[in-house]
């Protein structure tokens, strides 16, 4: 009995330590804590793919650059002509053709011209030094894709009414001081009574409006905007307009009006983009009311307000609006 | 609704009343067909919330409530091989205006019975546990040998969530049987149970049930071996949706024992393995399915004469091994403190700590997660999840002695750890646990008739990791609990405890996703304290019937939030049983 009871306690043992001891433990589990909080070091310098990029036919360029773990890095890449800036963010301890490729686009305006560029990369809280390069662009990009609502490129555009009031002047200049191209519209006056001083309605009403996608995460409005005199006391409010029954006709008081607006920051060209996505909620995050169905249908769009108005105590107002357009996936890139 | 409600109550009530009519307690045959037993107590606590420099000027400092309830339990047996148990609430909020506060409600509802002499079911709230790694309600954190005082409060919580011993409360059947068989096995015993978990909400949670059982096959001569599973499954078709969790845990347990005259050894394990998967899920962060596996093997000897015990063992836990039955934890850290919730002027949620273990509150937890549960690593971060903590591996030893006299005993553990997959790393945590338990009887030892014990507890943690100082970990955790009785009168104690909770060190805090996938490490340091000073009073008036009354003083100390606060309490139980 005793050698039946020895062997059997063998047995088991056996059984137990063959069967459960072999686990999945060449690698680790979870995030690497090196990548979080190991030594920073610069394992491979910033590169270009090219110092003259041709941005014309649809061209990229490429930042390369490798660290030993992973890092906040933003590479800033500023026109020394026009003063264009684009800024290229992200935490990763690669840096290339998935996270830190440019198609010539800039951040804001102004747009990038052929002209010779300062290219900065830094990895603010790893390393003081900057790290320093050039570059000069051969080919600017060309925008492709684009609805436009107004560029004013041909005058006020296709539009089916217009308000101002008597002591604005609304009227497109060619001066060269146009965030794109040469034209942009001028709202300028002293508005002492009113925080109207003038709208102007962009319609479209062929077969298929704007020709927006159905998708309202896709589909984003961009407008550049300049307030010349009036900053943070003035703003711009744009109101879109679906036509639900398709009749081509939009009926305000049974389909829907989607109203965003947008405070001007600063005397330069700034570039405001929403996704359509979004105008469904006010500032405060909480869902707005509207008079159809409440859905939103950028492929039902058929009217687009811009309308300044301005704090009727602030004084004389002078606001520039330019490059009013639709862009798909992505916000507008000058 | 309120009528209905009053005619529900007048009915239950006639209920028992007729029960307790003479011809309904006795049978024809003059056997007792209706048995009573059950519980009373009434309590009532004072509170009062201390937050130094005026920290906090908002919160109401003082808390006090109370509450009268009556557990009436009534066994009938309809006939010899029958019986049904209920056990019917009442219970009365002091204060409450009018029965405002008072509560009526089933608290249990259990039949059972032998069909055919041999299979032995239950049907209704039933208690199920397996092993170690299968099915297992771990006991808290934060208690080693604890003084009686604290005793007092920790009896009320595991009376109301249900914890009996390690067994887990739960709503299903269950069935045992047993098969006599021939020399080599002399005894087979089945036991098999349902259970529902989850009922559909008819949108995104099916309905989840959770299965299992054991088959044991028992030499009186030898030992016995012993299959096990238990499974946590969704159904399909209960919600619109197609999303079905399953967890599978199966193993082999076993033992060997000789016992003699003056001696008894032994060899005892168990190995399995779990699956788990999470199907139809839509989530991208789902995993593919996923198994692994866990074994331990122990050896024990007790020399009976010099009632000294002693066992080592070796455990090996896969990172994977996933058993919800038995890695649900008694306390939900995810929870924040229901007495005094928002404290001090910045209003912070007050962590879940010592005082809350002690506290019948929201914080009890009776349910199996599915996910890993949150735990505090200054309590318990070598075991969180007792034996089927995954992601483990090491030896361990335990001895036990009494001293021939019986004025004492003392216990001994000692666990040698480490994890067996790094977590963020490739280095690995190593733990060390030593646990210490000492009993003292004192009247014993001066030939006092009267009671006199001292008890005490003491449990060392020590977690560390090498490599590069970004990775390192060191952390020493530390429970001491002392206690003191003294009768001083006939039936009357004089009750002191003390326990204190700390912590001190570095670590990472694991964060995982619904899918228990490690998503996040974040580090900490800690430097943080919990204290309860406890000095009360108990009249005995039988074994089963007694009227304490306990003043404790409870600390805590966060110097790395610079959290500090205290919560004096005074509260007055009696508790009876019958």
């Amino acid at each position: 009995m005793r050698k039946v009871i020895l062997q059997i306690s063998f047995a088991l043992v056996c059984i137990s330590l063959l069967t459960n001891c072999k686990h999945d433990d060449e690698v680790f589990e979870g995030p690497s804590l090196e990548d979080q909080f190991g030594d920073f070091k610069i394992k491979s310098p910033l590169t270009l793919s090219t110092v003259q990029p041709d941005f014309s036919n649809n061209g990229s360029m490429v930042f390369y650059a490798e660290f030993s773990i992973n890092a906040d890095w933003q590479i800033e890449i500023t026109g020394l002509t026009t003063g264009a800036k684009k800024i290229i963010t992200g935490n990763d301890k690669i840096l290339g053709d998935a996270n830190a490729t440019w198609s010539g686009g800039a951040t804001s305006f102004p747009a990038f011209g052929n002209e010779k560029c300062a290219v900065a990369l830094t990895i603010p809280n790893k390393i003081q030094d900057t790290i320093r390069d050039t570059l000069e662009i051969s080919g600017l990009k060309q925008d492709q894709g684009l609805v436009i609502v107004a560029d004013y490129e041909n005058g006020i555009g296709a539009t089916t009414d217009d308000f101002s009031q008597t002591t604005v002047t609304q009227l497109v200049n060619c001066d060269g001081d146009a965030a794109k191209g040469s034209c942009y519209l001028s709202v300028s006056g002293l508005v002492g009574w009113d925080w109207a001083h003038g709208y102007i309605d962009y319609t479209d009403t062929s077969d298929n409006g704007y020709g927006l996608s159905s998708n309202p995460n896709s589909v984003f409005f961009n407008a550049a905007v300049k307030a010349v005199e009036g900053v943070e006391t003035s703003f711009v409010q744009f109101s879109f307009n679906e036509d639900e029954n398709d009749d081509g006709v939009f009926d305000p008081a049974t389909e829907d009006t989607w109203v965003v607006e947008y405070w001007t920051e600063d005397s330069t060209w700034t570039l405001y983009s929403i996704a359509y996505s979004d105008l469904n909620v006010d500032a405060d995050n909480n869902p707005v009311e509207t008079n159809g169905n409440g859905v939103l249908e950028p492929h039902k769009l058929i009217g687009v307000r811009a309308f300044v108005l301005a704090n009727p105590d602030a004084g004389q107002n002078t606001l520039y609006l330019d490059q009013l357009v639709f862009t798909s996936n992505r916000p507008y890139e000058p | 609704m309120k009528v209905a409600s009053k005619i529900l109550k007048i009915g239950a009530f006639g209920a028992i009343a007729l029960c307790l009519t003479p011809n309904f307690v006795l049978g024809q045959g003059g056997r007792k067909k209706v048995d009573f037993r059950g519980l009373g107590r009434a309590y009532y606590f004072n509170n009062k919330l201390e937050v130094p420099d005026s920290g906090d000027t908002v919160t109401a400092p003082r808390n006090n409530y109370g509450t009268t309830l009556v557990d009436l339990g009534v066994n009938v047996f309809p006939n010899e091989n029958t019986e049904i148990l209920g056990v019917f609430r009442i219970s009365n909020e002091l204060g409450g205006y009018w029965g405002g506060g008072v509560e009526f409600g089933v608290r249990q509802l259990t039949l059972k019975g032998v069909a055919a002499d041999r299979f032995r079911y239950k049907v209704g709230d039933i208690d199920l546990k397996l092993t170690d790694y299968t099915l297992f309600n771990n006991f808290e954190d934060g208690d080693v040998n604890e003084a009686d005082v604290f005793d007092i409060q920790r009896d009320v919580v595991d009376y109301e969530q249900f914890y009996i011993d390690n067994y887990w409360r739960m709503q299903g059947a269950q069935l045992e049987f047993g098969v006599k068989g021939n020399d080599l096995i002399t005894d087979v015993n089945f036991n098999g149970f349902l259970t529902r978990q989850r009922a559909s909400d008819f949108n995104t949670n099916p309905e989840q049930l959770l299965g299992g059982g054991s088959i044991q096959f028992v030499n009186q001569n030898i030992g016995f071996l012993q299959y096990n599973n238990t499974s946590i499954f969704d159904v399909t078709q209960t919600t619109g949706d197609s999303a079905r969790y399953g967890n599978y845990v199966h193993s082999v347990s076993w033992g060997l024992e000789k016992d003699k005259k003056d001696k008894r050894f032994g060899l005892k394990g168990e190995s399995g393995f779990s699956k788990t998967s999470y199907f139809g899920f839509v989530d991208p962060n789902r995993p593919a399915d996923f198994d692994d596996g866990f074994m331990e093997v122990n050896g024990y000897f007790d020399l009976k004469e010099k009632n000294l015990s002693i066992s080592a063992g070796f455990m090996d836990v896969g990172p994977d091994f996933r058993s919800p039955g038995a890695q649900s934890k008694r306390m939900d850290y995810s929870k924040t403190g229901e007495l005094y919730s928002v404290i001090t002027n910045e209003a912070i949620l007050r962590p879940v700590s010592a005082f809350d273990y002690l506290s019948l509150a929201s914080t009890n937890n009776r349910n199996i997660s599915r996910e890993l549960p949150e735990y505090l690593v200054w309590f318990n971060n070598s075991m969180p999840f007792g034996k089927a903590t995954p992601n483990r591996r090491g030896f361990y030893l335990e001895a036990t002695k009494t001293d021939s006299a019986k004025t004492g005993d003392v216990g001994l553990q000692a666990y040698m750890l480490n994890e067996i997959r790094g977590e963020g790393t490739m280095q690995k945590r190593n733990f060390l646990l030593l646990q210490f338990t000492g009993n003292l009887f004192v009247n014993k030892l001066i030939g006092w008739k009267r009671d006199v014990k001292l008890t005490s507890g003491l449990r060392m943690e020590n977690t560390t990791r090498g490599g590069q100082s970004y990775e390192t970990i060191d952390m020493s955790n530390l429970l001491v609990d002392l206690g003191a009785n003294v009768e001083f009168q006939d039936d009357l104690d004089l009750l002191l405890g003390y326990k204190l909770i700390s912590g001190v060190g570095n670590e990472f805090i694991d964060d995982r996703d619904q899918f228990n996938t490690l998503r996040n490490i974040a580090p900490t340091t800690f430097s943080v304290g919990d204290g309860i000073a406890s000095i009360g009073a108990r009249y005995r008036f039988t074994d089963k019937v007694h009227l304490s009354a306990v003043y404790q003083k409870y600390a805590h100390a966060n110097l790395n939030s610079d959290l500090l606060f205290g919560i004096n309490q005074f509260y007055i139980l009696y508790n009876m049983e019958f």
